[in-house]
């Protein structure tokens, strides 16, 4: 039995979620292999693309279908951001971080640190499957 | 990391009501041949804003060039009834 399916059913067990719940995740469970193609990375193992893809309906207008590729090299980039910050605003920017309680240094993110935040995501897959849309965000 | 910025982008949005869309193919290149004289002019204003604000006007150039250059491969793909959205930068 898979983890997940394990889960579906201790939740179940708990009474967290219900019956029907239950079925319609495990259902989603089962569609998951055909539905959700492995992210393939790059030729040297690297990902290359943040992907998301929108299957949704509008009540007023229909389907709408969207499908955003991102380069994670924008992500490196948009990091690099973070080292021409002014130093005053810099301070600013992790007070306020550290008040939402989030205890980073923005100016010490280092290309070692960020490479391991981009390897973080080859793991990322994001599936909200309701009603009213479809939703995946993964990582090729 | 690629310092180069992308060179064409191609914009083609079709309204359904409309019968013929937008079709674009935009020489991006063109667009930064055209840019170069203003940034060349507007160099040195740069470099007095950049010691002004004290940052490092040379690491932000870099970093200017690297999110540019990282747009390459960006795909925007948006369908739906009332109209077709497509750009793809290369």
């Amino acid at each position: 039995m898979s983890e997940n399916r394990r889960q579906i059913l201790d939740m179940l067990g708990q009474g967290k979620i219900t019956a029907d719940e239950a079925e319609r995740l495990l259902a989603a469970l089962e569609k998951e292999p055909a539905a959700l193609p492995t992210a393939p990375a790059g030729p040297n193992g690297k990902i290359k693309y943040l992907r998301v893809l929108v299957d949704g309906k509008d009540e007023r207008e229909g389907p709408v279908k969207v499908n955003v590729r991102v380069p994670v090299m924008l992500l490196r980039a948009g990091v690099k951001l973070t080292s021409i910050i002014p130093p005053r605003a810099r301070t600013e920017v992790n007070d306020a971080l550290r008040k939402e309680g989030i205890d980073v240094d923005i100016g010490k993110l280092t290309p070692e640190s960020l490479e391991d935040i981009v390897e973080q995501l080859r793991e990322l897959q994001v599936d909200v499957d309701s009603e009213r849309a479809k939703v995946r965000v993964f990582c090729e | 990391m690629t310092f180069l910025p992308p060179m064409l982008a191609i914009v083609h949005v079709l309204p359904r009501r409309m019968h013929r869309g937008i079709r674009l193919w935009v020489p991006l290149f063109l667009v930064w041949l055209l840019l170069a004289p203003f940034v060349l002019v507007l160099l040195p204003v740069y470099f007095v804003v950049c010691a002004v604000v004290d940052i490092a006007p040379f690491r932000t150039l870099g970093t200017i060039f690297a999110v540019l250059g990282s747009l390459n491969g960006t795909h925007v793909e948006v369908d739906s009834p009332a109209a077709s959205v497509f750009i793809h930068v290369y």
